[in-house]
This record gives structure tokens, C-alpha cells and sequence, in this order.
């Protein structure tokens, strides 16, 4: 049914405002800031207290540079200082750290590692790519930060691919003065089973050798120690691993775990450090005790299920810390004495989220550690609840004081001096990207450094917050809402936003997809839905019931739910996602047609087996190889002659290394209760009768644009209105610049849709 | 047995002193502070000295004025008073301004005429001055050697100077005496004091949240009033080299406290720190800069209708959002982003169109008119120089003595005028001889609430010395309550007032009728901070069973004082409470 103008005043109203505002197309949003204010990377994203805890040192992407900028925390009326380090501001960095009293490491994605010169306010770039890396491999390793090296001012570990000629397949390591430590068999007394006596070692070494298909495939791995001052860098030890493994170092820069990636069976393998020279990797698994299993071995079949992986050492190398949730729902966080094979528990949690993170195995990102002790402080929740789970109960009452102050703030203590007087924290919440303070424990003050996004003004922010509740049928249900601080209409139209896939989670903190819905005038809902990652097994292994019905069952409860909170339009529904979120948003318009008013997918599947398909390129680029071998094969065997030399061999192209994820992919999606075939967007196109945005990258490695193209081609014909638009591959890679040109289209779209009064928007509903 | 001293905390309120400023081109002059070097008195006026002055009187807006300048000055003088009482409002409304029932008054002087009248009082002080240093010079000699006492030398050096300026308070009352200079453009110069801001909101009943009054003392002193406009220069910050490096760099390092700090903090309470201290001072002043200077005044409203809930109940978050939209983290940043620009920027609030002045009709003051204002005028200042300059004081107490006298020598009976004489007495010393003064004042019901009260205190002290162990009768009770009792409605209520009826009911083991004591219990809310009145009017409540209401109000008494004794005698009765109903609820002293 049209609706008739007369009818309601506040169309008129609106109407008034589309005319102005989205009648002209202006890029500016209701809020008066525009899209891409939003999708400006923060500054101060990095920040490091120094240890004496004078000295604030923070990432500042001001004036499209990157620079750091440094607090004199005892004179605060000096200006802060400045030192300049790349000509572009949106550079990645991914360490900050305080190498000594005066020198800092910055650590970038590109990768290259900097070194910053407080006492001669200059920077230098020490390594990168170019004159540490495997230049002449087809697929080269890039140079990896490790960490400072303890009790070393100055100096970092780093690790790349070595230049030395490669001597065999047993490791060596040297002393980290970069002597070789000699004595192979001087250690044998360390609780390890013995590669040269256990004939189950041996085996599993056997496995080791057939991952490593080539010579290409297997390098030597090195670890340097790289003098910040100088850029001289030492090599400390060398070992020889395929190149999509990934090693877990000691806090003595000792390779310890390995895991192997390019496998459908993915194994953490651990190795003892003294017995150097020749120790093997002997599999995780089989140093615990067989009464209690720990299944460090991933496959596709527990990546979402239960299973354990290592996360860290302790400052004493024989303590591994590994997150498991073998006999529990949830991951909580253990400590592992490699000598003696004990098992510790950390940290348990007790309110159904999990500790840790499965998809970052082997990472201490969420993981506190004392920079003066190396002793773990506590755990950061990977969850939508950001928390941090204190082991240390003098952080967690700095952490309760700092609270007190911000009530309604996530608050995150990132480091303290080495006094325990100064902490720096992150203040932030889900309507603020945050700001940087100190906090002074004698005097309980809070001395605000950095807004991390000063041009965001808190006025114009659009209120948002974490949900959480038990929908009728039981489930917990929980999420994002975002509600809009100015509206065109009321009640307000509502956008869904599907974000992630299984495993997957929303962000908690600030979300500039909400800001950007809500700057239209829209509340955002944005649902945590079973099969997303966090909350433990049970709710990720919901989805495997229905891979569309279960999330939509969670979203559909979100907004039966909503209207207890903030009532919305009921008839200006849009749902939206990106990858597996936008399939969702397809499927939605599909099965809930009169609950959804149109629909928008991101680099969106159109059948959910397309996600374990290798991507468009790949498949070009092995069937061009394949066809370049045989038609050499078969000129060699035209020209071959018995009795002249050997007969050419068929071409057998070398196996592309397995992608774990495609595999997971392609196990998850063979596995769910229902068949494919019954959830496919494709397959269920005469549902679609809503208007539909398809954003895409031509070039998408998940996706084919050719399903998508394909897709926008039935719609056409079914008269369905349906815009099919290109994206880069920013967007999937996180580029903000990207996201904030997609969500640009995305929110004009969805305006279009919302305030273009001439059109059909269904019956009138009562909201109950 | 001293009453008065006995009501200790109930200090009589101290009698403060202001300056008003009319120097040309500055909205504010502190008055040069007290040095050893120089002496600062207020005028006095001998008109023996010279012919008989011109004096003019008006009522007008609640203030009485002498004036001796020319009637067009005069004018000029209250219109901008009125221009400036109309646009104060926009930024301090008037319920948020203490109120009396009593009118201010103003006197109005030429400066010439000041320094004619004044210069034999001059020559007399510098010879007392000079006679007395001289005694003090040679008695330090023979106590401490040869050594010349500092004090002594400076004062022995110092000048003796006559404040153009000067308002002097009393508890139900207010005194300005303004010189006037020929430089002078009343119309355009004049405005408000700080002192008479802050006297405006401290004697507002009820008491106004500490970081409003210190808010709007900050923010005051950074305003110029036009005649249609606010203007207020560039906010101030803890120092000046914090306020420097706010200015001069892109993102300041700055502390701003949370807002329920903020909101629960007072002045002199907990450690001293004068930091911390000047930081919540100037945040209060920078919060109502924004809610009431910023966009067009626009949050005025929500900022009023906030501190009139604050009367009833204490500030918490979920109050302030519902007035401002914002929570206490969200107000601390918007605080903290805007501090920045507001140092930088003036911003002006423009005002309505000021009502026009009503008529002033001015007349010749009658010998009555001028001896009640110049003689309260002299009796105000004998406190000030007690304090400022002992060496002289009597020579005040004669002056004004001389002033009120005069007519009542000559057959004047005004009440007002034996009131008057009475609180000259008290003010001297001579309560013996007020109490004539003051039961005549009193009988014919002169609307001034401190009469009452000196009656009740004279009264309070006959009874004592005839009371066996301390208590009371229920006639003497009933004798020294009447007077407070029949001024109970007068503004300014008075806690100290309010304390004697709770200190004598305090006295006899007679409970308390139930409408005293329901007319004490509104005092001890009215008045939280005085915690004198709070703790007497609970062992009220305690005796009469109401153990809640003692509670809540020894809990309120005790959340208040510093006073470690007072502290203690408060948990004691508390634990009396405890221990009179163990298991109803125990008392969780808070720290």
C-alpha cells in the first residue's frame, strides 16, 4: 500500500528533510559529518608508557603523517615533541614499545621496524622487507617482530628467512651472543621424550619430512638480534621449518612451538632448548598426560569445537601458557611446565565467555604480561564484553578505581611504569573510539592524553551499547544497538547489521558501521547470533543446525525485542552484511520478506560452498601452469625417440599448500543439518522480490564476482531492483579508506530506500 | 554557663566584607589586599566636623539609600543597579538568590565630602596609631632583648587608608557605602561585585551545591554585562601555566575530575590539596560556562531545573541525564573538548530586552531615615575593625553610638530605631542594656530576624544562671523560644536561631512538641551543613523515638564535619541508636 502523505504529518516532515538533504545526494550524513570522518584511521592506536613512567609515547596520524608523539608526563606544560616516521599516515603498526630509556621500537605491517630516537628526536628505519627477507622465493616470508630482548636495552628479536646456505634439515641454534651452542647431547635429563629413543617420535618426525614437499617449500628460518641503535643485526639461531610455519618464541628468543599451517591437520609441535643441535619437534599432544588429552592438533572438525592451543610463554621458558576448553563450554587459560608436564589452571571464566581467542593461536596479544617481571598480570577478554580477567589484584583495584571515574566505560589498562604509580589505560565505550589517560595512583588522578579520534565530536556521537537477553525461546541473545542521536522520521526506520560469520564476533568497542547507519537517522542492530565466536561451544556450534535460519531465528528475536528499548518503523526494515553476514542479509529477504525492506551484501556468497571454493585467480593461475607443462610434455614426446635419453615425465603440478581455512570452509559447510541446497540464495532467487545492493570486488579471493554477476543477471530478469557495484579489495583486506568509500553507497542506498516516500513500504504495523 | 558559646559549631555568622567596585573599565577590583603596610578602614563620618550634609533618601527594589550625590547620579546609580539585578538573572536566577526581609542599605557618597568628614578621624587614628606602636615597640624591647618585633615595625610603619567601597553584612542584612567619584560614570560602570555574588549564594535557603556557588563564582568573574548582553571573556584554568599550555598546544594534557566527584566535592573538605582544589573550581566554573553561556543559553532550563532537584535529593547519574542527555563519563569529555576552545574564545549570551526601571522617587531624608541607615552603616562596621584595627574600634562604637542616639535623645521612640540600639549594645558588648532596646523592637514587630534572636540569647543567658544543673523550665523554654518562634518565616531563615530552640529543648527533660519539632527537622534539612543544628534537633528525634529520622540526620552531620571530637560524640550517639534497636538494622559508619 502507497502511503498517503495527508495521512501523516511526520512524512511530511520528513519528506521536507529528504528534500534537502538526501534529495540533493550530499555525501553529508543527518549527524552533519560525512562518511569518510568516520572511517579515518585513530590516532594514538598505538601508546607506550615509558618504564619510569615520565614519559608517554603515542602514534599520531595527524596531518597525513605518521609520527609519534611524546609526553613529558612531569612537565605537562611542555609541549609534547614529534617525531616523524612515514610520509602516510594510514600505515599499520602493529608494536609500539620502549627498547630503553630512550629508544622505541615501531613495528609496522608493511613489515618494516623502526627505531625512534627520543634523546635525538629522529627515526630511522633499521629493517624491512628489502634487506631481510626471502627475495627470491615465489611466495617470500616477511620479516617478523618477535619482541625486546630481556635485560638488553636496545635490542629486538626478529625473525626472517636466512640468507646462509642451507646445510640440512636439523636445526641449529646459537648461543644469543650468536656463539653455536655445541654439545647436543650434554641435556638429556629434561622430562622431553628423546627423538633418538622414542620410536613414536620418530614417526611423527617421518610426518614432519612429508609436509616439507620441496626444497623451495623448506627454508631456514632465523632469528636475529637486531641492535636498534646501529641496525646491526646478530644471528641467534636458525631453523628449518616449512615457510607456513609459524614459530612461538621463548622470552630467550629459543623457537619452542611450531605450528604448521599449509596442512588440513594443523599441529603444535614443541621442542626442548637445550638439547639444540639436534632436538626435533615432538608433537604438543604427547609431552600431557594421555589420561587427560589436551587435542592440540586442529582440524576442521574441532576448530570450533573443543580443542586446546599454546598462547605464550611465561618469563620462565618452561611454562607455556595454552587456552583450552577440553571438558568445559568456554576457553580458559592454563600454564603448561613443559619439564615435568603439570598443568596449571590460570584462569577460568564464569560468565560464558571464552578467554581466548581460537582464531590467534600462539599470540599474547590478549595477554598481560609485566614488562619489569614478565609475570602475566591478567587476560583480556576477546569477547564483545571487553574485560580484562586480573591475575594480579593490584591491577584489578587500579582497574576499579579508574572505573569509578568513568562509570559506563570500557576501561583498559594497557601498562604501568615499573613503580606500579602511573598505569596507562584506554577509556572507551561502544558511542566512543576512546581516549588515553594516566593514571596517577597517588592522587588518583586521571590525566587525559589523547583523544583517539578528536575530529569525531562527542556531541554528534550516537549513543550505543551492548545488549544482552533471553529471547522466548530460551537463547541467549546479545549484541549491539546503536541509536540515532537526530532522526528524520519516527519512529526510525531500523538497518541490521550481520558482521561476521561463524566464529566470527561484533566489535564491542566504537562501530563506525553503526555511527554511519545511525548518522541517517536509522537504529542499528548489530546481533551477536548463534555460530559467532566468544560465547563458547554451544552457541558456536548452534549454526550448524541451519546456517541461515539459526542467526536470522537470534535476529528476528533481537527485534522483537527492540521495541521494549527504542521502537523502530517496522516498515523500513534493511538488513545488511558483509561475506558470510551479507549471505544472511540475502537469505533474510528471501525467507522474511515482509520483515525486510531491502537488503545490501558485501563480497556476499550466494551459496554458502562458494566460501570453500579456492579463489577465481588461484584456479587460473594452476590451470595455465597445468597447461603450459603438458603442452611442453607434449612436445618433448613428439620429438622424444626411444634409445634417445629418458622419456619426458607426465608435468604434476606441485601441490598448491592447503589453506586451512578453505578446508574449514569446506568441512563446515558439507557438514551442517541441513543441505546446502535448501539455504542458497541462488537457488531461492523468486523469493527475492525486495531491492537488493550488491557490493563486490571483482577480485574477491573468497567469492567469485561471477556468482554475483550472475545473481544480479536473475534478478534483472525477474524485475527485481537490484544495483550490482564494484568495491576494491580494501575492504575485505580492513582498508578503511575502502570500507568508508562501500558504506558511502551502502548508506545512500539505504536513505534512498528509507526516505523516497513514493514508494511502496508495506502495510502499517503494530509494534506490541 | 554561656549559651552562645555553647552552641558551638554554630558560630554566629561571621560578618563579611566586600568591596564594590565602580572603578571605570573593570568589571571586578578586589579591594588591595590587607598589608603591614597599609591599614584599610572603612569611612567614617563625623558630621560635627562640618555643616549639616544634604541628605536624599529612596526606596527602591528592596533597598533603602542615603545619598548626598546629585539626584541625577542617584538615578543613574539605580538604574544600572536594576539594568544589572535583571540581567544577573539570566545567569543566576532569582530563586537561586538569597533572600531577606530585611532591606539593603545603601549609602551614597561624594568623594570629596569623604575626605573633608573623614580627616579628623584620620589625625586622631595616626596619633592613636603611632602612640600605641610606640607602647608595643618599647614593652617587645624589655620582653625580647633588643630584638624590634616585625609585626610591630610594619605596623608602626603603616598608613591608614579609607576604603571608597565597602559592604558589610549581617545576618539578615546588607550595608553598602559607595564613594562616588566625579570621574565616574554610575550609569555605565557600575556593576556587581564577586563578594555581592557570592553573598547572593551562600545566604540562599536552601544551602545551593557547593559546585554551583563555586561555578558561578568563576564564571561570574569572567562575565561583562552589557545592556543586552553577557559578555564572557576566555575561561581560566588551574594556573597560568596550565591555562599557557592549553593554549599554545593541539592536544593538551589536561585533567578534568569525573562528574560525580565533581558534584559530591566541597570546598575544605577531606586533605587539603589546593590543586586539586583549584582544579574542581575551575571545572564547576567551566561545566556552568557550557550549560549556561554555550549555544545560545540553551541548557539554562535543564541546568535550573537540575539544581532544584539537588535541594531535595542527591546528585546521581541517572538525575543528570535526565536533564542533559548525557551520562557523568559522556559530560566529563564534552567538558574536557571543550576546555580547549573555551580558553581561547569569548563567548556572548545575548539577553531579552531589560524591563524598564520602575520610578525612583527620591526625597529628602529625614534625621530617623538618616540615623537608622548611617547608624546600622557604623554599628556594621565595628566588626570589621575589630578585626582589621582593635586600636580604633572605639572609636567606631562612639561614632555610631553618637548617630543613633541623637534622635532618640531628642523624643524619636521608632522601633526600628530602638532595634537598632539594641544590637548596637549586643555588637559592644552591653547585653544588658539591649534587652530594653530589643523586647520594644520585638513587641512591635519589627521585621528584622536578628532583634529575635539577640532577645532569645539574652533571654537564654538570664535563664542559665538561674537554671539548677542546666535544665530548663518550660517557662523559661517557652520565654527564650517565643522570640525565634515569631520570626520563624522571616528570610534569611537562621540556623543559629533554629539551634537555640533545639539547644533548649535539648535542656529539659520534657519532649519536644510535635510542631517545634517539626519546624526543627525542616531547619536540619533546610541546613545539612550546619551540623550544631543537624546533631541537636536527632537527639530531638532520639528522644522522642523517631530513631530514622536521628538516624539519617547524625548520619548527615557526621558525612559533613571535620571536627574529630564532634566525629566522635556523633558515633556515639549512633552506636546508641544501635544498641536501642540491635537487630533492626545496624549502622554502617561511612569513612
Amino acid at each position: 500500500m502507497t502511503l498517503r502523505l495527508h495521512h501523516c504529518l511526520w512524512i511530511i516532515v520528513g519528506l521536507t528533510f529528504t528534500t534537502i538533504g538526501w534529495g540533493a545526494k550530499s555525501k553529508e550524513l543527518l549527524s552533519g559529518r560525512k562518511v569518510d570522518t568516520l572511517f579515518r584511521p585513530y590516532e594514538g592506536d598505538a601508546a607506550t608508557l615509558s618504564r619510569d613512567g615520565r614519559t608517554l609515547a603515542c602514534l599520531l596520524r595527524s596531518e597525513r603523517q605518521l609520527a609519534v608523539a611524546f609526553y613529558d608526563l612531569d612537565h605537562r606544560e611542555k609541549p609534547r615533541s614529534r617525531i616523524l616516521i612515514d610520509e602516510k599516515n594510514d600505515t599499520e603498526v602493529t608494536h609500539l614499545a620502549w627498547a630503553s630509556d630512550h629508544l622505541l621500537v615501531l613495528v609496522t605491517a608493511t613489515p618494516a621496524i623502526h627505531c625512534v630516537d627520543l634523546s635525538t628526536q629522529r627515526s630511522r628505519r633499521v629493517l624491512d622487507s628489502t634487506s631481510f627477507s626471502d627475495s627470491e622465493s615465489t611466495s617470500p616470508r616477511l620479516p617478523r617482530y618477535i619482541g625486546l630482548v630481556p635485560s638488553e636495552p636496545g635490542f629486538v628479536w626478529v625473525e626472517g628467512i636466512s640468507r646462509i646456505p642451507q646445510m640440512s634439515t636439523l636445526d641449529f641454534e646459537m648461543d644469543p651472543t650468536g656463539g653455536l651452542s655445541t654439545d647436543p647431547s650434554s641435556t638429556n635429563d629434561d622430562g622431553l621424550s628423546s627423538t633418538q629413543t622414542d620410536p613414536q617420535t620418530d614417526l611423527y618426525n617421518m610426518e614432519v619430512d612429508e609436509t616439507q614437499i620441496s626444497d623451495e617449500a623448506v627454508k631456514w628460518i632465523e632469528l636475529v638480534k637486531l641492535d636498534l641503535a646501529t641496525g646491526k643485526s646478530t644471528s641467534v639461531s636458525n631453523t628449518s621449518v616449512s615457510l607456513d610455519a609459524t614459530l612461538l618464541y621463548d622470552r630467550q628468543g629459543k623457537a619452542r612451538i611450531l605450528q604448521e599451517q599449509a596442512t588440513a591437520k594443523q599441529h603444535f609441535r614443541v621442542k626442548n632448548p637445550k638439547r639444540s643441535l639436534f632436538s626435533q619437534w615432538i608433537d604438543l599432544d604427547r609431552i600431557v598426560s594421555k589420561e587427560h588429552p589436551l587435542d592440540f592438533n586442529v582440524r576442521p572438525q574441532n576448530y570450533l569445537a573443543h580443542r586446546s592451543f599454546p598462547l605464550t610463554f611465561d618469563s620462565n621458558p618452561e611454562w607455556l601458557y595454552f587456552a583450552s576448553n577440553i571438558g568445559r563450554d568456554t576457553y580458559a587459560i592454563f600454564q603448561l611446565n613443559l619439564k615435568d608436564s603439570s598443568i596449571r589452571e590460570i584462569a577460568a571464566p564464569n560468565d560464558g565467555f571464552d578467554l581466548a581467542d581460537p582464531s590467534q593461536p600462539m599470540s599474547d596479544r590478549n595477554m598481560i604480561m609485566d614488562r619489569s617481571s614478565g609475570l602475566l598480570l591478567g587476560i583480556r577478554r576477546p569477547s564483545s564484553f571487553a574485560s580484562t580477567l586480573w591475575i594480579d589484584p593490584a591491577f584489578a583495584a587500579v582497574e576499579q578505581e579508574i572505573r569509578g571515574k568513568f562509570p559506563g566505560r570500557t576501561v583498559e589498562i594497557f601498562e604501568s611504569d615499573d613503580a606500579r604509580e602511573r598505569f596507562l589505560a584506554r577509556v572507551s565505550s561502544p558511542s566512543d573510539p576512546g581516549r588515553l589517560f594516566v593514571y596517577f595512583k597517588a592522587n588518583g588522578e586521571c590525566l587525559e592524553c589523547l583523544r583517539l579520534a578528536p575530529w569525531l565530536k562527542r556531541e554528534e556521537a550516537n549513543s550505543a551499547r551492548i545488549f544482552d537477553f533471553v529471547s522466548k525461546s530460551g537463547n541467549h541473545v546479545s549484541g549491539k544497538l546503536t541509536l540515532p542521536r537526530a532522526t528524520l522520521l519516527n519512529p526510525s526506520p531500523l538497518v541490521v547489521w550481520c558482521g561476521s560469520g561463524p566464529g566470527g564476533q561484533i566489535e564491542s568497542g566504537f562501530g563506525r558501521e553503526g555511527q554511519v547507519f545511525a548518522d541517517l537517522g536509522c537504529v542499528v542492530l548489530e546481533v551477536d547470533y548463534r555460530g559467532s565466536g566468544g560465547r563458547g561451544v554451544a552457541h558456536r556450534e548452534a549454526i550448524m543446525e541451519a546456517f541461515d535460519r539459526v542467526p536470522l531465528e537470534d535476529v528476528l528475536a533481537a527485534m522483537e525485542w527492540l521495541p521494549s528499548v527504542r521502537p523502530y518503523d517496522a516498515r523500513r526494515v534493511a538488513i545488511a552484511g558483509s561475506g558470510f553476514g551479507g549471505f544472511l542479509a540475502l537469505r533474510a529477504l528471501e525467507l522474511h520478506p515482509k520483515t525486510f525492506h531491502c537488503a545490501v551484501a558485501v563480497n556476499a556468497p550466494t551459496r554458502l560452498d562458494q566460501l570453500a571454493e579456492a579463489p577465481a585467480s588461484e584456479r587460473m593461475e594452476d590451470m595455465r601452469r597445468f597447461n603450459d607443462q603438458t603442452q611442453a610434455y607434449m612436445k618433448a614426446m613428439s620429438r622424444w625417440q626411444p634409445g634417445q635419453g629418458r622419456m619426458p615425465t607426465m608435468p604434476i603440478s606441485k601441490p598448491r599448500p592447503v589453506d586451512f581455512q578453505l578446508e574449514f570452509n569446506r568441512w563446515l559447510y558439507d557438514h551442517g543439518k541441513t543441505r546446502l541446497g535448501q539455504m542458497s540464495v541462488i537457488g531461492d532467487t523468486k523469493l527475492l522480490t525486495r531491492p537488493v545492493l550488491l557490493l563486490h570486488d571483482p577480485d574477491s579471493p573468497t567469492v567469485s564476482f561471477d556468482y554475483v554477476k550472475s545473481l544480479k543477471k536473475t534478478l534483472g530478469r525477474q524485475g527485481v531492483d537490484c544495483e550490482l557495484k564494484e568495491i576494491s579489495g580494501g575492504f575485505a583486506a580492513g582498508s578503511l579508506a575502502s570500507r568508508g568509500s562501500a558504506f558511502d553507497a551502502i548508506g545512500e542506498f539505504v536513505a534512498d530506500q528509507f526516505y523516497k516516500f513514493d514508494v511502496e513500504v508495506g502495510e502499517a504495523k503494530e509494534q506490541k | 554557663m554561656n549559651p552562645s558559646s555553647r552552641l558551638f559549631p554554630l558560630t554566629f555568622p561571621a560578618i563579611a566584607v566586600a568591596l564594590l567596585c565602580l572603578a571605570p573599565g573593570s568589571v571586578f577590583a578586589q579591594g588591595e589586599p590587607m598589608s603591614d603596610r597599609v591599614i584599610e578602614l572603612p569611612p567614617l563620618l563625623v558630621e560635627e566636623a562640618a555643616k549639616p550634609l544634604p541628605w536624599r533618601y529612596v526606596e527602591f527594589r528592596g533597598i533603602e539609600m542615603l545619598s548626598v550625590v546629585s539626584d541625577s547620579e542617584t538615578r543613574a546609580f539605580l538604574r544600572r543597579y536594576h539594568n544589572q539585578s535583571e540581567i544577573l538573572q539570566w545567569i543566576l536566577p532569582l530563586r537561586f538568590q538569597g533572600r531577606s526581609s530585611v532591606p539593603d542599605e545603601y549609602i551614597l557618597f561624594n568623594e570629596n565630602l569623604s575626605r573633608a568628614h573623614s580627616q579628623e578621624v584620620m589625625t586622631t587614628m595616626m596619633a592613636s596609631q603611632r602612640e600605641a606602636a610606640r607602647r608595643k615597640q618599647a614593652r617587645d624591647k624589655v620582653e625580647s632583648g633588643d630584638r624590634e618585633s616585625g609585626r610591630e615595625r610594619a605596623r608602626g610603619g603603616a598608613k591608614i587608608k579609607f576604603l571608597p567601597n565597602l559592604r558589610l553584612m549581617d545576618v539578615d542584612t546588607t550595608a553598602v557605602f559607595v564613594v562616588v567619584r566625579d570621574s565616574d560614570n554610575l550609569a555605565a560602570d557600575f556593576t556587581f561585585s564577586m563578594d555581592r555574588i557570592a553573598n547572593l549564594l551562600a545566604s540562599r535557603v536552601p544551602v545551593l551545591p557547593s559546585w554551583f556557588m563555586a561555578g558561578m563564582m568563576g564564571l561570574y568573574e569572567r562575565a561583562n554585562f552589557g545592556d543586552d548582553h553577557i559578555a564572557f571573556r576566555p575561561a581560566v584554568w588551574t594556573t597560568p601555566a596550565e591555562l599557557a599550555a592549553l593554549k599554545d598546544n593541539t592536544e593538551p594534557l589536561r585533567t578534568l575530575l569525573p562528574m560525580a566527584e565533581l558534584f559530591a566535592r566541597r570546598p575544605r573538605q577531606g586533605p587539603s590539596d589546593a590543586r586539586s582544589d583549584r582544579l574542581w573550581r575551575a571545572q564547576c566554573a567551566l561545566f556552568l560556562r557550557w550549560a549556561i553561556a554555550e549555544d545560545k543559553g540553551s541548557r539554562r532550563e535543564e541546568l535550573w531545573q537540575f539544581v532544584d532537584r539537588l535541594a531535595n535529593e542527591p546528585a546521581t547519574e541517572a538525575l543528570f541525564q535526565s536533564y542533559f542527555n548525557v551520562g557523568y563519563a559522556d559530560m566529563r569529555d564534552i567538558l574536557s573538548d571543550y576546555l580547549p576552545g573555551a580558553v581561547e574564545q569569548p563567548v556572548t549570551l545575548r539577553v531579552a530586552k531589560v524591563p524598564k526601571s520602575p520610578a525612583i522617587k527620591l526625597r529628602d531624608a529625614t534625621p530617623l531615615d538618616v540615623a537608622r541607615i548611617r547608624g546600622d552603616w557604623e554599628r556594621l562596621q565595628i566588626s570589621f575593625v575589630r578585626k582589621a584595627f582593635p586600636d580604633v574600634v572605639d572609636k567606631y562604637v562612639e561614632q555610631a553610638r553618637k548617630t543613633l542616639r541623637k534622635p532618640y535623645d531628642q523624643g524619636e521612640r521608632d522601633p526600628r530605631l530602638l532595634g537598632l540600639l539594641g544590637l548596637l549594645d549586643c555588637d559592644s558588648g552591653d547585653r544588658a542594656s539591649a534587652t530594653p532596646f530589643l523586647e520594644a523592637a520585638v513587641k512591635a514587630q519589627v521585621v528584622r530576624p536578628r532583634l529575635y534572636y539577640e532577645l532569645s540569647i539574652n533571654r537564654y543567658e538570664s535563664a542559665a544562671q538561674s537554671a539548677a544543673n542546666g535544665v530548663l523550665t518550660r517557662d523559661q523554654i517557652d520565654a527564650i523560644s517565643a522570640p525565634i518562634l515569631a520570626a520563624w518565616d522571616l528570610q534569611p531563615p537562621n540556623p543559629a536561631a533554629c539551634a537555640v530552640v533545639a539547644d533548649v529543648w535539648n535542656r529539659t527533660k520534657e519532649e519536644a512538641p510535635a510542631d517545634i519539632l517539626a519546624r526543627l527537622n525542616r531547619a536540619a534539612a533546610l541546613f545539612p551543613q550546619v551540623e550544631g543544628l543537624v546533631l541537636r534537633v536527632a537527639r530531638l528525634n532520639l528522644r522522642r523515638g523517631d530513631l530514622d529520622q536521628a538516624k539519617k540526620q547524625l548520619l548527615q552531620a557526621l558525612s559533613r564535619t571535620s571536627d574529630p571530637k564532634l566525629k566522635k560524640s556523633i558515633e556515639t550517639e549512633l552506636a546508641r541508636i544501635s544498641s536501642l534497636r540491635p537487630s533492626a538494622d545496624s549502622i554502617t559508619v561511612p569513612r
